[in-house]
């Protein structure tokens, strides 16, 4: 567990990095890329819950970064390849990793088929990708060439906050990566990645409840409106709990608790479905302002619909949470 | 000083066998709380002193009145945890509220006087705070305490939801006794014996039918001056500091949720909806795991709050956020469960199942009681939009 001194380090180091103007290889260089893969290949060691706290700092700050995708595709790497070398350019940002779900369509048996198209989230060109399927029975490290990857454009992709790149599959070498011995690695991505969309949610709560205190309307601030007050409550009440959910599971995680796997289900059961409809309802509380490009609601949308099933859908997290509480007996 | 893993083990294991053998067999169901029969009562009464003796209630009290000076709200956790996953009767929270101002705001004399009948079973109390005009806007009351000459006060007005009131000895009542601009003040809360001349309690069935709540009638009843509990006049202060106590005990509620969840299985198990097993079909599953996507959250939420408690960083208005969530949950899980049972068939043979589908519908009945008892859903929103998010003062 992440005890009070060392959570208060780790959230103001965070938020200096992340704070404006942010440099995207700032994370790699303060070893935050490292913190799901073992000290003995180059790593900081197995810390879900260090890096969840600085996942939900990156989701609050809307930080143009994915280096938790980089993380789990270091730590299968670090996992799964007898080249040390290909682990310690992922770690030292010489190479970029990422991570993504690829449809049953781009599948041959465990092979991705060469000339398959998918999106994927990347500070820059990526260099690995670790592709599996939507059940996780199908784990592949995958290298990319840079002529088979360009960036996408702010309209023809949902997410605008971070960089965003179709892939293209080639013929490059590739390894099936058993999927029972990185599944560990696979929940604490889905961890991170459901750790930011609670700190965006936390990020639009605010930047709303500042916009209603300050805006008055019928001779008042619109915040001083029970109807509104509400529901603004609301989401807080969700913020706040799915924030808890995340502690939990993430902790379960470094504890290589057998309950793990249920609680990274139930977590991104949660939050999938509702960060969506949260920020949604804070844009028309907002009014006409959140319906612009300008205000930046639409981008905290964005960001948290994308995460919503690029490691997989919440359906599939659902039948995995049920499937758990069978076998448990509740 | 926390206890290790090790002695909490032990002290679950413990409980867990108090419960076994000496808790009332029949199973508790929600919303039936008071005794429907003379050897319920007795039996129940029984219950509870074992409770004291065993340190299942009442360990938080000071060694001098029967507590334990090992106790920590730890304890107090997995004793609500254990008595929730049994199904066995849980102290009464009215009587709680009462103990815990008893050895807060009581004299010497009224805690000797109180609180050993409370650790024998001997006195059930109940809270007579609620009027017909004033529920949760409790400074509302109008019930009048007028102070006499020779130091008594008679006491006159209406109380209502008061839970255990027809089989309860004692009872704290909210009273005014002094007129004041200020709705807050000249309130004072007053020790009431609940068979005084004066007192009629009426019964009121709650939805689901049981008989737990009163409607109490004060009519001229004379109390002396040592009734009054705390500083006559301060009333308020007495009742809000009665409503924080056992703020550690939510903890164990969100067992219920698991207990809802697991009868939910069960009966989705067994139903037979649209020609197939209901936990077959795919919309059921979703359904299902989202409701237990959301009590995980709640318990996740929960176990912060009071581990932060408990280390004294409460943060200002995380009980009010446990509160939303643990009972919004169970009216949640408790509702689609009442909406499933009724759009299939349980099979006849299925008494396991059927027998969870009636404590699901006992559930479903009583959801109600926690989202508008103990301060509703709406008071706790506006609580949490003034005191945690700071919005301005609601128009």
């Amino acid at each position: 567990m992440v005890d009070d001194d060392a959570h208060e380090l780790l959230i103001s180091t965070a938020r200096a990095c992340l704070s404006d103007p942010f440099d995207a290889l700032e994370p790699t260089r303060l070893g935050w890329v490292g913190l799901l893969t073992p000290p003995e290949r180059g790593g900081e060691g197995w810390l879900p819950g260090e890096a969840s706290l600085l996942s939900l700092e990156t989701g609050r700050q809307n930080a143009a970064s994915t280096w938790t995708l980089a993380a789990a595709a270091a730590a299968v790497a670090s996992h799964v390849s007898a080249d040390d070398a290909l682990t310690a350019s992922l770690l030292s940002g010489e190479l970029l990793g990422t991570i993504s779900v690829v449809p049953d369509r781009l599948w041959d048996g465990d092979r991705l088929e060469p000339g398959g198209q998918l999106q994927v989230l990347s500070d820059r060109s990526p260099d690995v990708l670790v592709a599996f399927d939507h059940n996780a029975e199908r784990v592949r490290l995958q290298r990319l060439s840079s002529d088979h990857c360009s960036p996408v454009g702010d309209l023809d992709v949902l997410e605008t906050t971070r960089g965003a790149f179709a892939v293209r599959v080639d013929e490059n070498p590739g390894v099936v990566v058993e999927p029972a011995e990185v599944r560990p690695i696979l929940d604490a991505a889905r961890v991170l990645l459901d750790a930011d969309t609670v700190g965006t949610v936390g990020a639009a709560l605010s930047l709303v409840i500042a916009h209603l205190i300050e805006r008055e309307a019928f001779g008042a601030p619109l915040a001083s409106f029970q109807a509104l007050q509400h529901r603004l409550v609301d989401w807080m009440v969700f913020e706040r709990s799915a924030d808890a959910l995340v502690t939990q599971a993430a902790e379960s995680l470094a504890q290589r608790d057998d309950d793990a796997e249920r609680l990274v289900a139930a977590l991104h059961s949660f939050v999938e479905e509702r960060s969506v409809a949260a920020i949604d309802d804070l844009i028309q509380l907002a009014g006409a302002i959140g319906f612009t490009w300008e205000y930046p609601l639409h981008h905290l949308l964005r960001r948290v619909a994308t995460n919503a099933s690029l490691l997989g859908t919440g359906r599939a997290s659902r039948r995995r949470h049920l499937d758990a509480m069978v076998r448990r007996g509740s | 000083m926390t206890p290790s893993e090790e002695e909490l083990a032990a002290f679950r294991l413990r409980i867990r066998d108090v419960i076994a053998t000496k808790a009332p067999g029949a199973g508790e169901r929600e919303g039936h709380r008071a005794p429907t029969s003379a050897e319920q009562e007795r039996s129940l009464r029984s219950w509870y002193a074992t409770m004291y003796d065993e340190g299942l209630a009442g360990a938080g009290w000071p060694t001098e009145w029967g507590g334990n000076a090992e106790h920590h709200p730890l304890h107090e956790v997995i004793v609500n945890e254990e008595l929730i996953r049994a199904r066995a009767p849980r102290p009464l929270d009215q009587v709680n509220l009462a103990a815990g101002l008893l050895l807060r705001f009581g004299t010497a004399e009224q805690q000797a006087r109180y609180l050993p009948r409370i650790r024998s079973g001997d006195d059930v109390w109940c809270q007579l705070f609620s009027e017909p005009g004033a529920g949760s806007d409790l400074a509302g009351v109008t019930t009048r305490a007028e102070p006499q000459r020779d130091g008594t006060f008679i006491l006159r007005g209406q109380k209502t939801w008061t839970t255990d009131g027809h089989w309860a000895q004692m009872g704290v009542a909210l009273a005014r006794t002094s007129t004041e601009e200020r709705r807050h003040a000249g309130l004072s809360v007053f020790v009431v014996p609940m068979d005084a001349p004066g007192i009629e309690v009426r019964p009121l069935r709650t939805i689901g039918g049981a008989w737990d709540f009163n409607e109490t009638f004060l009519d001229d009843v004379v109390v002396g001056p040592d009734a009054v509990l705390g500083v006559l006049g301060h009333g308020w202060s007495v009742v809000m500091a009665g409503l924080e106590t056992e703020r550690f005990g939510v903890a164990g509620n969100v067992a219920l949720l698991r207990l809802l969840l697991e009868d939910l299985l069960e009966v989705a198990d067994e139903l037979e909806l649209d020609g197939h097993r209901a936990l077959g079909l795919a919309d059921v599953q979703q359904a299902i795991a989202d409701l237990a996507a959301r009590a995980e959250a709640a318990r996740a939420f929960t176990d912060g709050h009071v581990l932060s408690a408990m280390a004294g960083h409460e943060i200002e208005g995380d009980a009010s956020i446990a509160k939303i969530l643990h009972t919004e949950t169970y009216q949640a899980i408790s509702s689609y469960a009442e909406h499933l049972i009724g759009s299939g068939d349980l099979s006849a043979t299925a008494l396991g199942a059927r027998a969870a589908a009636g404590r699901l519908r006992d559930a479903w009945l009583w959801s109600r009681a926690l989202t508008i008892s103990g301060g509703s859903s709406e008071i706790m929103r506006n609580i949490l939009a003034k005191r945690r998010l700071r919005l301005p003062t609601t128009r």
